[in-house]
């Protein structure tokens, strides 16, 4: 393997929250990202999935460092972006980037089109005011704009051109990482894929890689060369997108495969849903913390925490029983490839 | 590339000119601007002219508002009061914005021990009565020439009413800095101080453009007290609340004297309020109601 373009090594996020009981406040830690190993090769796509609140934008958040994590180490290319000072991690940031799930919030209503996407070049020097609206208007045309759009504000644009003016923002210093967070799932269907290409298009002419956060799995697998899952604040299993779900081996991962809408209407008729709830992050269960929702879940899953473990060849899971089906609930997973 | 206050508010102009209040207020305030810059030089008196033909002489054909008991032309005398008037509540109200938006923006950007800090000191000056304090600093800094006695009134009517609106921004700017969009000005590297004046301060301008239109009317009254208590402008120059209070003797034989200059800071107080309002509805339609 070529040298990590990033390489987090457990990455955690505690929030202290006060909860009132009667008259006490109670302080708890929600611990939302609980030791997260994550690597990354230069130009290339991960996808992190998972249910809502396990704790996948938190984690690309403290990545950038748009929240402080709480602990662990994160490199990027080769630097160590905890041990930064303010400025440093500014200009850092030239090489870094993300785009948001919503549009509609993450654009400055009072700032018009050109001066956002120029902003990031006139912030980092690549540009004097000048040369900027060169710049601004070859973006606008990359993500898919009209240079003519420059001078409008985002109120008057649809969701799906709001985000290829985010995504234009985002790619103004060639940046060599983007963290892209739920990218589509916030706009209309009729535009997701024409984003999720453009995204894809930009990626092949830029060489940037993308850490894609997503709970829909079809479009990480469309988008993805490997794939982690993350349940409940850590990864319980990662590998190459195809093998990852035609041949899930953590039971988590297999309920996630199952529970995606297929094309195919013999895999739809066997869905095993999950049940109960996801726990929150105050009260983690002990040892394995699937095993509340784990059809395969055995005494030693409540005793100890299964580690993430190479299970075949780039490929980790997190659990004791890793690969085997549940009784009666399903037919065999797939071979694996 | 067109500056961010190219278009900041769009259709706010278009919805205030529709409101007629807003219309009569604005109409109001200009009149009264004009008079006061041109009014003293029109008038055959100037505000310390002393007609002794004609002490506490009733409105005339001479002196279209009466005289006082000086026999000083009460016309002209409210003319300069409203020069003294608008210039205190501009002035003051400026600086107070200053310095208000700027400790408001740097306690909500910085947090912690400086915001404590200065959310503590305005809490000590909301305790203590505005005009009790502005008289102590009077007090303290005892004019002793009329340009002394303006400068003043400035300094000490800013000082106390700052902390109103260091709050306000603050509050309105903790609430910005929230948003989602102030994040990712972070995630593209750009510095905190372009980050504050081009995401965070333009999206709070409204609620501070609503709140200084209606703290000139306060600050206006406040002068109007002082001088009323005779610790303002001091004399021979005229001010409303000076007027008032040298009337006050004659409030049985020439009530004109009090009347004028009452209706005058009432008409001036009244309308800015409503241009508040009006401003408050034309630059946020949702809080309308």
């Amino acid at each position: 393997m070529n040298a990590a373009l990033l390489e987090v090594t457990d990455l955690q996020k505690r929030f202290t929250v006060n909860r009132r009981q009667g008259l006490r406040t109670l302080r708890e830690t929600v611990r939302a990202v609980d030791g997260v190993d994550l690597r990354m090769r230069a130009g290339e796509t991960f996808g992190l999935v998972g249910e809502s609140g396990c704790g996948k934008s938190t984690a690309g958040r403290a990545i950038l460092r748009l929240i402080e994590p709480s602990g662990g180490t994160v490199r990027f290319e080769g630097i160590d972006l905890l041990g930064l000072g303010p400025e440093a991690l500014r200009q850092t940031r030239r090489r870094l980037g993300m785009v948001f799930q919503n549009p509609m919030s993450a654009l400055n209503p009072r700032m018009s089109v050109g001066d956002a996407v120029a902003e990031p070049l006139i912030a980092h020097n690549l540009a004097d005011r000048k040369e900027a609206r060169d710049r601004v208007a070859a973006l606008l045309a990359q993500v898919g704009l009209e240079p003519s759009h420059m001078s409008r504000y985002p109120h008057e644009f649809s969701g799906g051109q709001r985000q290829r003016i985010g995504i234009a923002r985002a790619i103004a210093t060639e940046p060599r990482l983007l963290v892209l967070d739920e990218p589509i799932s916030a706009l209309d269907v009729s535009v997701r894929a024409q984003v999720l290409n453009l995204l894809m298009d930009l990626q092949e002419s830029l060489g940037m890689a993308y850490l894609l956060i997503a709970h829909d799995l079809s479009v990480v697998r469309h988008a993805c060369s490997r794939v982690a899952v993350m349940y409940l604040g850590i990864i319980v299993e990662e590998g190459p997108a195809g093998t990852l779900f035609s041949g899930p081996l953590h039971p988590y991962t297999r309920a996630l495969a199952m529970a995606a809408p297929s094309p195919d209407p013999a895999r739809r008729a066997v869905r095993a849903p999950l049940q109960g709830d996801v726990p929150t992050s105050v009260e983690i269960p002990s040892g394995c913390r699937f095993r509340t929702r784990c059809p395969l879940a055995v005494a030693r899953c409540a005793e100890e925490r299964p580690p993430l473990i190479e299970a075949a060849p780039g490929r980790r899971v997190a659990c004791f029983r890793a690969g085997e089906a549940p009784e009666a609930t399903a037919p065999p997973p797939a071979p694996l490839a | 590339m067109s500056d961010a206050a190219a278009r900041p508010m769009p259709g706010a102009g278009a919805r205030l000119i529709r409101n007629p209040v807003a219309v009569a207020a604005i109409a109001v305030l200009a009149l009264l601007i004009l008079a006061a810059a041109f009014g003293p030089a029109l008038s055959p008196f100037s505000y310390d002219t002393e007609d002794r033909a004609a002490i506490l002489a009733p409105p005339g054909p001479r002196h279209a508002l009466g005289t006082d008991n000086h026999g000083q032309d009460t016309l002209t005398r409210l003319l300069h009061g409203a020069r003294v008037s608008l210039s205190v509540g501009l002035v003051v109200e400026a600086i107070e914005v200053l310095i208000g938006v700027a400790l408001g923006l740097l306690a909500a950007w910085k947090g912690g021990r400086l915001d404590l800090l200065l959310m503590r000191v305005t809490d000590g000056m909301f305790a203590f009565p505005d005009l009790l304090f502005a008289i102590l600093l009077v007090g303290i800094m005892r004019p002793t020439t009329a340009a002394g006695s303006f400068l003043t009134v400035f300094v000490a009517l800013a000082l106390v009413n700052w902390p109103g609106m260091a709050r306000l921004v603050r509050g309105q700017a903790l609430a910005v800095r929230s948003k989602e969009y102030v994040e990712a000005a972070r995630s593209l590297g750009i510095p905190d101080r372009r980050i504050v004046m081009r995401h965070v301060l333009p999206n709070i301008v409204s609620p501070i453009v609503v709140a200084a239109t209606v703290d000139i009317a306060q600050v206006i009254l406040a002068e109007a007290t002082l001088s009323f208590l005779g610790i303002g402008l001091q004399p021979p120059y005229p001010s409303w609340g000076r007027m008032i209070s040298d009337g006050l003797p004659y409030l049985r034989s020439a009530p004109q004297l009090i009347v004028y200059p009452a209706l005058a800071l009432g008409t001036v107080v009244i309308s800015l309020n409503f241009l508040g309002d009006a401003l408050r509805d034309a630059l946020d339609p949702r809080m309308r109601g």
